[in-house]
């Protein structure tokens, strides 16, 4: 009921209080028992003896309380202080994966998009080698013109094996193309159907 | 008798010094500062139409191997941050 009174000596009177109202406490009950031994005197002393062990030990109590209180509000200082350290690093590590896994996302993003540039320009190289009259160009240079710079960059720093291989495989590219020219129905549903698996993964929660 | 009273108020007054454990401040689990994962992944696009040449079906496969991959870094960022923030939690001083 009176804590918060107690709380707020606690917290507004400094230590060194409850350090002399000892003292004072000490004093009055060690002069009292001296003086209770005149006759004269005696009456007070026997007021103020109990009154000076009263003190002493409300003053140990308090004194403790306070230091307690000092302890404890130092514990709380150095815990939220560490606490709060922890936070700021969490905080910081948190940016700094944020930024990384941005930085890997762009990277990914342009990636795709460079390959869906070379993908979108593969089908009019495929129809320029389809339309191109034999004994021009071979089939090679003429899809290589059409796919841009890099790859054409690409397809001339290649050695003799490499080249060989690579025509191989642009000719394969275009035979394909004449010879199929559409993708069949069946393999586009399956494709479309392995792509909804997920979505009957989710209908059966 | 009136000196044991004083020991023993000064040293129950001492004892209360050692106790440690209850210091009621509690750190706060980080918040996650990548939105991006918080992000449910899309789902993987179809091919639309009936007449696709290869270069169309092409162009969808890298489409989707992307949102794959990019489906796959939130679960890689997502991990990581996990454990990165696990280790500093625990992490005594």
């Amino acid at each position: 009921m009176l804590e918060w009174i107690i709380t707020s000596i606690l917290l507004n009177l400094p230590g060194w209080f409850w350090v002399v109202s000892l003292i004072v406490g000490f004093a009055a009950f060690f002069f009292a028992s001296i003086f209770s031994r005149f006759p004269h005197l005696r009456p007070y002393m026997v007021l103020i003896k109990p009154v000076g062990g009263l003190i002493i030990l409300c003053s140990v109590f308090m004194y403790g309380g306070t230091e307690i209180n000092n302890i404890w509000e130092e514990r709380i200082k150095k815990a939220e202080e560490a606490i709060a350290t922890k936070e700021k690093l969490a905080d910081e590590v948190s940016e700094k994966l944020a930024k990384e896994n941005a930085d890997k996302r762009r990277i990914l993003e342009e990636a795709n998009k460079k390959q869906q540039a070379l993908t979108g320009k593969l089908g009019q190289a495929i129809a320029a080698a389809k339309s191109q009259p034999s004994g021009t160009k071979t089939m090679t240079q003429v899809v290589v013109e059409n796919l841009g710079d890099e790859e054409r960059k690409k397809y001339e720093s290649m050695n003799v094996e490499q080249k060989v291989k690579y025509e191989q495989q642009i000719e394969e590219l275009v035979k394909n193309s004449k010879d199929c020219p559409t993708v069949p129905k069946f393999i586009i549903d399956q494709i479309n159907q392995a792509s909804t698996n997920k979505l009957k993964a989710g209908e059966q929660k | 008798m009136k000196k044991l009273i004083v020991v023993l108020l000064v040293s129950s007054l001492a004892g209360c010094g050692i106790f440690d454990r209850f210091i009621p401040i509690q750190q706060k689990w980080p918040e996650q500062k990548d939105q991006t994962l918080l992000e449910a992944c899309p789902d993987l696009k179809k091919i639309e139409g009936d007449q696709v040449a290869i270069t169309e079906l092409l162009k969808s496969i890298v489409d989707n191997y992307t949102l794959y991959y990019q489906c796959s870094l939130k679960n890689d960022g997502w991990n990581e941050w996990y454990r990165t923030q696990k280790n500093l939690w625990e992490k005594k001083k």
